[in-house]
């Protein structure tokens, strides 16, 4: 089997909830989603994508994959799509780093070599270990406390059980909104307070010591690995960490440290579903649970994800995320499906997911043999 | 004084010979360089250079500087470009990361400061010297005898600071770094470049082979993690290069000592200003210096050569002159060239150097 063509698709991807605050005054609207669609003569078309939360949220811009493409394509014209560990090594000797703009590719390829061998995405990564990951979901910065509070009870109705609040702006009101949505928790429920590296270190401090009595998870405080290990060692919050997992090298790091209890995986910032497969079978097997999930993305993202999750051990899924709920618009039809809190990646060959190309509209890109 | 627009050029530069790196790992026949001209409402215009060496020698390739542009022109559009610092957080808040994609803006606001201020872009920065800045060499040879023959030829021309790849193969490398010592006139400066292609046994190796001869490694292994492993087992002195890149590994490396030398690549560390900072952290440390471009034609080269000058003179070991690896010539004989083995800073306000109009085709960008 031999990719014959390579097509790019772009599009603008609306907020469900208008805008979507975070961080230290970070804000999107509509999230630009990058699509990957690779045809082989073989008849099978795959998919991948790679959206960003903003184009500054981390080092990952919605203008990097048709960048990338424009070096990769040529190399990846004739080559057989199944072998997916030869397309990494093909991908990483074109272009050093930039795995973001890698992950789209490389998930395209994992969702051809499925349907080739028609089994779902799950079974070639070990087996179906999670039917219906847990989600969480995401209660943004508002102006008022009691609208998060109004927000976080919409989402306990539809079944989410885990919320993640999202601070990092202003320390003091930060301790307010943690100490008021976290006492109103049911029980069995879990928050995670996400800083997304808004706060210095002295005033994660100030919030980690005002909040010490609640039972919840500090996420990502701090800019930077060393600044969160910083606030480790006065904070007592159980720690998961999240921007700073970039792949193995900081994966081995936060092992040999115990630097987090919870790591987060997101599969671009790790460089595609290939090499996030390693991070995580790396740390499962020296205990650390694991959050699924990515920067933004529509149908394709998510679908990527939902077979990542199903095939994460269920004690070491901490949870996952419906990121395709979080849009007005599409980027696939079909892919997983949420019930109850929980996702459900799809059994069909493949990632399960289609284009939607009415949604997609023109390529901006085409490449081919 | 606000930027009223950006225009953005691709041009192909191809070497003169294919290039290989440390160890035949890579090839390399042509740059593809990205030329940014900024101009301001008060008429005064910079040109910026950003161009990585080809695609797969570090994490930069050239339609990334591009698409960079096209996500951070937005935010740039309107500052005043001789705030360079204003405009460095802008860039940084509008793209994280992707330094590669930022030096070409950074280099043309400099370019414009120096201009709007009358200064040579090395006097804003405090205070240039004017050399002498000798250029190193790239000795891509790989017998005794090749290596004989290209650094005879190099010495001809004038050259006394060498370059001489190795890597690959530990017992041809410890025959060239012999062979070479003792050919080598006693003032010559010969820095044994690695680039990154040992693994560290192989590194150990070489390095405890040669003790005797007190010669200096450039990047003796892929990350700074494999430099520090091997430290404390062998005695040469050690300069980094393709793993300098942020504020943070200028700091490791000091704070450890790792290494007695930068090699700092302007358009890598992501342009003058923050290159600035590193020069400083080794200036602090009693780390001397190379600085160069990247890669790139003779605007990029002069670019490092005002960072150059601002190095006070001992601690200056080299520069380096892309340009005369490459076919085409965007400035025709304008600008620093090499002379006997030496560059000359120009005496002109900003940059010093602009390309001739016509040189670049027509920009396949621009943004207002």
């Amino acid at each position: 089997m031999k990719i014959t063509r390579i097509r790019i698709y772009k599009t603008g991807l609306p907020y469900v909830g208008g805008t979507y605050v975070w961080g230290a005054g970070n804000a999107i609207s509509v999230a630009q989603a990058s699509v990957v669609v690779i045809d082989t003569d073989a008849g099978v078309q795959g998919c991948g994508e790679f959206t960003p939360c903003g184009e500054n949220y981390m080092v990952a811009h919605s203008e990097g994959v048709a960048a990338l493409a424009r070096l990769v394509a040529p190399c990846l014209l004739g080559e057989d799509p199944r072998q997916v560990g030869r397309i990494e090594l093909i991908l990483d000797n074109a272009v050093q780093g930039h795995g973001y703009a890698k992950a789209p590719f490389d998930a395209a390829c994992w969702d051809i070599l499925g349907q080739a061998c028609e089994q779902p995405v799950w079974m070639l990564l070990g087996g179906k270990l999670t039917d219906g990951a847990p989600m969480y979901r995401v209660a943004p910065q508002k102006a008022r406390t009691d609208e998060t509070i109004a927000e976080m009870q919409a989402y306990r109705a539809q079944g989410y059980g885990q919320f993640q609040i999202k601070v990092g702006g202003n320390w003091a009101t930060d301790i307010d909104r943690i100490a008021a949505t976290v006492a109103r928790l049911k029980p069995g429920e879990k928050a995670m307070a996400d800083a997304n590296q808004g706060w210095r270190v002295d005033n994660a401090v100030r919030v980690a010591r005002a909040t010490r009595d609640l039972d919840y998870i500090l996420e990502q405080p701090c800019r930077s690995y060393e600044e969160c290990q910083q606030v480790r060692r006065v904070a007592t919050q159980p720690m998961k960490l999240d921007e700073c997992v970039t792949g193995l090298a900081a994966a081995q790091r936060i092992v040999a440290d115990r630097g987090a209890e919870i790591c987060c995986l997101k599969i671009s910032n790790l460089g595609g579903l290939s090499k996030a497969r390693r991070v995580r079978d790396f740390l499962v097997e020296n205990r650390i649970p694991v959050v699924s999930e990515d920067t933004w993305g529509g149908q394709i993202a998510t679908a990527v994800v939902a077979h990542f999750a199903a095939s994460t051990p269920p004690d070491y899924l901490q949870n996952t995320t419906d990121l395709m709920n979080y849009n007005t618009r599409a980027t696939g039809i079909g892919g997983p499906v949420s019930r109850d809190g929980r996702l459900y990646a799809t059994d069909g060959p493949g990632l399960g997911v289609v284009p939607d190309f009415e949604s997609l509209g023109a390529p901006v890109a085409e490449y081919a043999q | 004084m606000k930027i009223t627009s950006l225009s953005v050029y691709q041009i192909t530069l191809p070497l003169t010979h294919p290039y290989w790196l440390s160890g035949g790992r890579l090839k390399f026949e042509a740059l593809d360089a990205t030329l940014v001209r900024m101009e301001t409402d008060a008429g005064l215009v910079g040109w910026g250079e950003g161009t990585p060496w080809g695609h797969t020698y570090v994490p930069a390739h050239g339609p990334g500087i591009r698409a960079g542009l096209e996500t951070m022109a937005p935010f740039i559009l309107g500052l005043d470009p001789r705030h360079v610092l204003t405009v460095e957080r802008a860039m940084d808040l509008a793209l994280p990361g992707h330094l590669y994609a930022k030096s070409p803006i950074d280099m043309a606001c400099w370019d414009i400061a120096g201009q709007a201020a009358g200064l040579r872009i090395c006097d804003l920065m405090g205070g240039g010297h004017n050399g002498p800045f000798p250029i190193a060499s790239s000795v891509g040879a790989k017998t005794v005898q090749e290596t004989r023959e290209v650094m005879a030829r190099y010495r001809e021309s004038g050259y006394w600071v060498h370059s001489v790849k190795v890597g690959g193969d530990v017992a041809r490398d410890i025959a060239r770094v012999r062979d070479v010592e003792a050919q080598r006139p006693a003032e010559e400066r010969i820095l044994y470049d690695v680039n990154r292609g040992w693994s560290r046994q192989q590194a150990l190796r070489v390095m405890r082979a040669t003790e005797d001869l007190g010669v200096m490694f450039e990047q003796p292994g892929e990350t700074l993690d494999d430099i520090a492993a091997i430290r404390a087992k062998h005695a040469a002195p050690v300069s980094v290069d393709e793993s300098l890149v942020t504020l943070g590994d200028a700091v490791r490396v000091a704070h450890d000592g790792l290494a007695e030398v930068f090699n700092i690549k302007l358009n890598r560390v992501g342009g003058l200003t923050k290159a600035a900072r590193l020069r400083d952290i080794a200036l602090a440390h009693g780390i001397d210096l190379y600085v160069m471009a990247t890669g790139g034609s003779v605007l990029a080269d002069t670019e490092a050569l005002h960072l150059a000058a601002t190095v006070p003179q001992p601690a200056l070991l080299g520069v380096w002159a892309c340009q005369d690896m490459l076919t085409v010539d965007i400035a025709a004989g304008a600008g620093p060239r090499n002379t006997g083995g030496f560059l000359h800073l120009p005496d002109g306000p900003g940059l010093g150097v602009v390309p001739d109009p016509g040189a670049l085709g027509d920009p396949v960008a621009v943004y207002r």
